[in-house]
């Protein structure tokens, strides 16, 4: 287009503001819509006018929905993205910038140093300070040093403040400790369940009050029954009536938090790890609880199950089984312990998707196929793109994202587009690269190891429990791209 | 059968009935009045313009219609288009005013992607130039509305 605007100028050099009186907002409008954002930055710096016109909702609503809005992901129809749930008339150009920030791993970082955040993190891996750490609308929250409550911090305009501590009751009855923790937000308050180190559970409520901190703290339910043996309880999920948890030595309770009585209770005479627990309630009546889980099989390989109970409030209505074989194999030194190199290290489940994060520095991702006559797990893709092993994965399933960690990067997934770059592949393809971002723990020192204990992400910020170094003391570190 | 145009300066132009109804305005006039021979009044375009305008209508008479929101949005302008809005400002802008008035969509479309294609890839100093555009920003807004849109930038 350089050419004929060349010509036009050498046939008339009388330029015209058309923007000045001659053009009506709506007929201006009607240019600027033609524009792409990149363009439309530029006329927003033009004048005030121009900046007025140029940030009109209107512009950026077809733009956001032209890039963002039509994933060409092959399980959009049981995947519900956030796309959906979004306000009726929001800030699209603040969406579109949150958007490609994410896209264009456009952040700012700071770090933490939090109070009592380390010695709760001693000599545990990464899938148990997952169940030790809780991040849920602006609340973050970890046990206290000797694991007898739990701290509430909350996370308000970039600052961290402690507003208050929930008790562990057991501790005062049976002296015990808490091994694993969840935090909901359910009906307008924060839900918080404790899991002991004697295969009991607790629930609390609460909210914040920005002025007054932690107010309306109300213990909801505590299991009637404890054994006074050791089984910590390694993984829990619950929702307003039901709890489902998951203990050391592969017990697998369900309890109605109205009566605090089991409803079932099964036992596995086999070693998992890692172990993921979640509960949905698809309807009326019914609830399912499934328990994902890695297992190691020999030679380095592992296998994949589930374990699927459907549960009513009063029984457990079925319950079953599937597997799938991990064929990679781990290289590893003769004489290694195994045990010690799990080949999944980390695993998150958003429905229908299982993703898996392995040592030999892949992510595997699997649906889970479940209907009245089948439940199968079956293999997606690989994603390949670490450099390392994968140490831990967090998932944003409002909006596809996927956050993984190895000790030298971050790595951003768009797992909606990833069938998108994979259909354009081959045409002429502005976002290429809009899949894969990759943030470096420190741009200057590539040889140094990052730990990172914990990850967890909302739709503005990534958020980090990490170590520079293995002895430091632990930091958390949050990524904004708003 | 053919309709009798007016232009503002008071120039008669004859055009056949299914050019002039290419414009909305004109196709809803004639509805209203039904058959006569008056001509129609457009206070709003000149001769000169009128001119153009019909001589795009003719040109694009078979023209089939999209009301694909997408499609509309990304076709790029044809060759013969391209050659017809090869005009000076004054004059592509009249010719948007008056598809505008007149309720003719493409042409409407043509103009302002023209215009567009024009803004495409410049920055805001090189858009002040190319339409004359007085900034009246103070160097401290400028530097606010560059921070917040410093996002976009192409690296």
């Amino acid at each position: 287009m350089s050419q004929p605007l060349r010509k036009r100028q050498r046939i008339s050099p009388r330029r015209i503001d058309f923007t000045n009186g001659l053009f009506s907002d709506e007929l201006i409008l009607h240019v600027l819509a033609f524009l792409s954002a990149n363009d439309l930055a530029q006329c927003c710096q033009v004048n005030h006018v121009w900046n007025r016109l140029a940030n009109d909702t209107m512009l950026w609503k077809p733009l956001f929905d032209q890039r963002f809005h039509q994933p060409l992901c092959r399980y959009q129809s049981t995947w519900s993205t956030a796309f959906r749930r979004l306000p009726m008339a929001p800030m699209w150009k603040q969406q579109y910038r949150l958007q490609h920030n994410w896209l264009a791993g456009l952040c700012s970082t700071r770090s933490i140093r939090l109070d009592s955040l380390p010695s709760v993190l001693q000599d545990m891996n990464a899938n148990q300070v997952q169940n030790y750490i809780q991040y849920t609308r602006n609340v973050i929250c970890f046990p206290n040093d000797d694991r007898t409550g739990v701290l509430i911090w909350m996370v308000h305009h970039g600052q961290f403040r402690l507003v208050g501590q929930v008790p562990l009751s057991a501790h005062s009855t049976l002296n015990a400790i808490l091994h694993c923790i969840k935090l909901a937000w359910m009906s307008g308050r924060y839900w918080l369940a404790i899991g002991n180190n004697l295969g009991g559970f607790e629930v609390w409520t609460f909210t914040i009050d920005i002025d007054k901190g932690l107010v309306n703290l109300l213990p909801l339910c505590q299991s009637a029954e404890m054994s006074h043996a050791l089984d910590p309880v390694i993984a829990l999920d619950f929702d307003s009536s039901m709890l489902v948890l998951c203990t050391l030595s592969m017990k697998l309770c369900a309890y109605s938090l109205t009566s605090a009585r089991p409803i079932s209770s099964l036992q596995s005479p086999v070693t998992r790890f890692p172990v993921l627990l979640t509960l949905t309630h698809p309807r009326s009546g019914r609830w399912t609880a499934l328990l994902c889980f890695g297992m190691p099989v020999g030679n380095g390989s592992s296998c994949l199950s589930v374990q699927e109970m459907t549960l009513s409030t009063s029984s457990l209505v079925s319950s079953r089984y599937c597997s799938v074989f991990c064929p990679d194999q781990l290289f590893v030194t003769p004489g290694t312990d195994i045990n010690m190199y799990p080949p999944t290290t980390s695993m998150q489940y958003s429905k229908p998707f299982l993703m898996t994060a392995h040592s030999n520095n892949t992510i595997r991702q699997y649906r889970l196929i479940s209907t009245e006559t089948t439940l199968e797990l079956e293999y997606v893709r690989t994603l390949f793109g670490h450099t390392c092993r994968v140490d831990t994965l967090a998932m944003d399933t409002a909006h596809g994202r996927l956050v993984s960690s190895d000790r030298s990067c971050l790595k951003i997934w768009d797992l909606l587009s990833l069938d998108q770059a994979r259909a354009r592949r081959g045409s002429r393809d502005e976002y290429k690269l809009d899949y894969l971002v990759t943030l470096l723990h420190d741009q200057h020192q590539l040889d140094r190891h990052t730990f990172v204990d914990w990850l967890q992400l909302d739709e503005e910020q990534i958020l980090a429990v990490v170590r520079p170094q293995q002895q430091d003391p632990p930091m958390l570190k949050v990524w904004s791209f708003d | 059968m053919s309709v009798r145009l007016l232009s503002s300066d008071s120039e008669d132009f004859t055009v056949a009935k299914e050019v002039a109804e290419r414009s909305m305005l004109i196709k809803n006039m004639l509805e209203d009045v039904g058959d006569n021979d008056n001509p129609i009044p457009l206070p709003n375009v000149t001769a000169k313009i009128l001119r153009k305008v019909i001589e795009w209508c003719e040109h694009h008479l078979g023209d089939p219609v999209t009301n694909d929101e997408n499609e509309r949005r990304n076709t790029e302008i044809d060759e013969w288009d391209q050659k017809f809005m090869e005009v000076d400002q004054e004059t592509l802008f009249d010719i948007i005013l008056a598809a505008n008035y007149l309720d003719i969509k493409p042409l409407l479309d043509v103009g302002c992607k023209t215009v567009a294609n024009m803004i495409k890839g410049k920055t805001a100093e090189e858009i002040r130039k190319i339409f004359n555009i007085v900034n009246d920003l103070t160097p401290e807004e400028e530097a606010q509305i560059r921070k917040e849109n410093e996002w976009a930038e192409d690296r």
